[in-house]
């Protein structure tokens, strides 16, 4: 399904180049910005407006914080203004959705994107700045770690919607009994402390996922590389540094050794939290948004799980993702934009971040809606770690190659780890050759 | 004797290939089920009980309070029977006229009915979406039904149903005045019921089933098909709890395992070579 999504959205893009255009006739060439008033700002909502919104947020708790939060907005504003949204799907679906609803000029005003990037990069989406400004929006107020996803080539195209981060979790009990009593910080005290904790406690002791884009991305910044692409987007250095044939040697190595085991070719989430419950592995890496759930079922299974950064090289080092809610400027007029600015300025409020992350376990992205949430940090130790972890963290920087490019690094990760067909070296030569067509 | 012996052993090998076959097919279903009744940790349980330890109906009582269920399998309802419906009006007259009629231009006709039957609709869909927002009908359920209209398929079916018809009974019915429509109604669909319910049933599957095509063609979530609710179920982040989503998957797969105990029979008879000639 995701393969043909990905080659649906290629020929969307395709065609929204080729035929790219509002309704007022402007070409796309660059994203757009409200047009200025006499005083040099956007204009402000002028009468009552309907706009569509939408979001990811399907199931559960996250769902409900959206209906509730459409509704507040939608009784509360000044403007009259009424926003109408609709659950899309994941954030594939989603961007692949709005790309066809843009060429057929039936696109919402509102929504939010995983890597906004790519559409940005064809002038779809609407630079904020100009309305943050009339507006006094502190933008530094966002925490460091979120700054990098916010731009498109110093276009303000992306507001942090939710965040999570890398974290470490691991067997409290199991490590202890190993004479253990802190998590590790760095890769040579996992390599001990997990080598120790298997076999002391006759269980496999790491697991890492393969997610190029999550996991091996912060093993790659905490050696001091890039990523797995270049932050000028024109290549990946880390196959030419030697950055990436140390992790994937490194890795190679736990798996051999024996204390650390290879990801699961599929759904590896759950077999990963199967082997923890079971008390089969001690520690892995997943990301905090699935903490609430992993804490939960552990206490329910029995397992005592601790919390911590994600061990990295050079100490602990984390990435960050999540949605970002944008605004279309495509087939949109300066009266829907400006009513989904205030919207979006709406959902961006401190108490707006601070209640969704409780209401849905992701992390705050302001220091001050975390300050809203002193009732939780208080009373939740793990989820104070997370929030550290995640000031610690850096956002994935976006790339319009980074979904194929990443196509080709897991698969070249999941060549040395799962199948073992080809050694750390034979996978770098390989990534090196197939980064001549993905780079250009 | 010796030969009875053999015979009883022939016969006891043959049943137990057939039940172990049976097993199969139909240890999936078995697995749904039982997993949509397991609490959730019994779900990643090594190695997996065949069994529940513990029953549980939270999964449908999560499925059932969380989601608008009601909402999403009227959408499946709708559009599945007004597909049908319209399938026969078009599909039915149309493998006629296939089969029973000269008419300029039947081979190149029946070479585009051929040629639809082969082109995936990932391929047709983009101009297929575009077509609708232009005509202003994305956010209906039109989108998902129109493009269904007629069956390739369906057609080539009926078509090889209709061929083996007897032409003396055709003849006998417009000598006692019946026109085609009759011909078709009286003569044609009773001695081809099978064929009918199968292709009606293959239609039903493939409709009730479809995520691609109401993914891609719908904006509006009220709009939506049950099979994208389960979509809505899994939460990659969370980790999927099988225990909901088997309970959702139970739900959709429910009609189709009745309908095809009734109707299995009617469609291995469709599939069957018909003698009569």
């Amino acid at each position: 399904m995701k393969k043909i999504l990905a080659v649906f959205m290629t020929l969307c893009l395709l065609m929204l180049s080729a035929c790219g255009g509002n309704k007022d006739g402007n070409s796309n060439n660059g994203t757009q910005q409200g047009s200025n008033n006499e005083d040099g700002h956007p204009e402000y909502v002028t009468e009552p407006i309907s706009i569509e919104f939408w979001h990811t947020f399907g199931s559960g708790q996250a769902a409900a914080y959206m209906e509730d939060a459409v509704k507040r907005f939608n009784e509360t504003n000044e403007y009259g203004i009424t926003v109408v949204s609709n659950y899309i799907g994941g954030y594939v679906t989603l961007r692949s959705s709005l790309t066809t609803a843009i060429g057929s000029k039936t696109n919402p005003q509102v929504a939010i994107l995983g890597l906004s990037d790519i559409l940005a990069s064809h002038g779809v989406l609407c630079d904020m700045s100009s309305y943050a400004e009339r507006d006094g929006i502190d933008l530094d107020a966002f925490i460091d770690g979120v700054q990098t996803s916010m731009y498109y080539e110093d276009a303000l195209t992306a507001m942090p919607f939710v965040r999570s981060c890398t974290l470490f979790y691991y067997n409290i009990d199991m490590w202890n009994a190993a004479g253990f009593t802190e998590p590790p910080k760095t890769i040579e005290e996992l390599e001990q402390q997990a080598a120790a904790v298997a076999a002391k406690n006759g269980c496999a002791g790491f697991c890492m996922p393969i997610d190029v884009s999550f996991y091996q991305e912060a093993l790659l910044n905490s050696m001091g590389a890039e990523g797995i692409i270049d932050e000028d987007h024109k290549g990946a250095s880390c196959l030419e540094d030697g950055t990436l044939e140390t992790l994937l040697t490194d890795w190679k190595s736990w798996i051999d050794e024996g204390w650390c085991v290879a990801p699961a070719l599929t759904d590896t989430i759950n077999m990963v939290q199967q082997q923890l419950f079971a008390k089969e592995l001690a520690s892995c890496v997943a990301s905090s948004g699935s903490m609430g759930a992993i804490l939960t079922y552990a206490e329910q299974a029995g397992v005592n799980i601790g919390v911590a950064p994600m061990p990295g090289y050079e100490g602990a080092y984390g990435v960050g993702s999540g949605g970002d809610v944008s605004i279309i400027s495509a087939n949109n007029n300066e009266q829907q934009m400006a009513a989904s600015w205030e919207f979006v300025k709406f959902l961006m409020t401190d108490e707006e971040i601070a209640l969704r992350s409780e209401m849905t376990g992701y992390l705050p992205v302001t220091s001050a809606s975390a300050a809203l949430m002193e009732d939780l940090f208080s009373t939740n130790e793990n989820y104070q770690i997370a929030y550290d972890a995640r000031l610690d963290s850096v956002d994935l920087r976006g790339s319009t190659y980074r979904s194929e490019w990443q196509t080709h690094v897991s698969a070249a990760v999941s060549y040395v780890v799962q199948d073992k067909s080809m050694t750390p070296k034979e996978a770098v030569e390989y990534l090196k050759e197939m980064s001549g067509t993905v780079f250009y | 004797m010796k030969n009875k012996h053999k015979k009883i052993a022939k016969k006891t090998i043959s049943v137990a290939v057939k039940l172990l076959i049976a097993l199969f097919f139909l240890f999936p279903f078995y697995w749904m089920l039982i997993t949509s009744v397991k609490p959730y940790l019994e779900t990643l349980q090594w190695p997996p009980t065949l069994w529940p330890e513990q029953f549980t109906w939270s999964g449908y009582e999560e499925v059932i309070s969380s989601m608008d269920i009601g909402r999403y399998l009227s959408n499946t309802i709708i559009v599945t029977f007004t597909i049908i419906g319209m399938q026969f009006f078009i599909n039915v007259p149309a493998a006629y006229a296939f089969a029973r009629f000269e008419f300029k231009g039947k081979a190149a006709a029946w070479g585009v009915v051929m040629a639809s039957f082969m082109i995936p609709g990932q391929i047709t869909f983009i101009t297929t979406y575009f077509m609708f927002a232009d005509m202003g009908i994305l956010n209906t359920l039109w989108p998902q039904i129109l493009p269904f209209g007629a069956n390739a398929f369906a057609i080539f079916l009926l078509r090889q149903n209709f061929k083996q018809i007897p032409t003396e009974l055709l003849e006998a019915a417009r000598l006692d005045g019946a026109g085609e429509w009759k011909i078709i109604m009286k003569v044609m669909i009773p001695m081809s019921m099978s064929s009918l319910i199968a292709a009606a049933l293959f239609s039903f599957i493939g409709h009730w089933n479809a995520y691609f095509w109401p993914l891609v063609m719908t904006q509006d979530d009220k709009l939506r098909p049950i099979t994208i609710m389960v979509e809505r179920i899994k939460d990659l982040e969370q980790g999927m709890n099988y225990t909901n989503i088997m309970a959702g998957t139970t739900i959709i797969t429910l009609p189709i395992l009745i309908l095809f105990l009734f109707f299995s029979k009617r469609i291995i008879q469709a599939m069957a070579y018909r003698g009569m000639k």
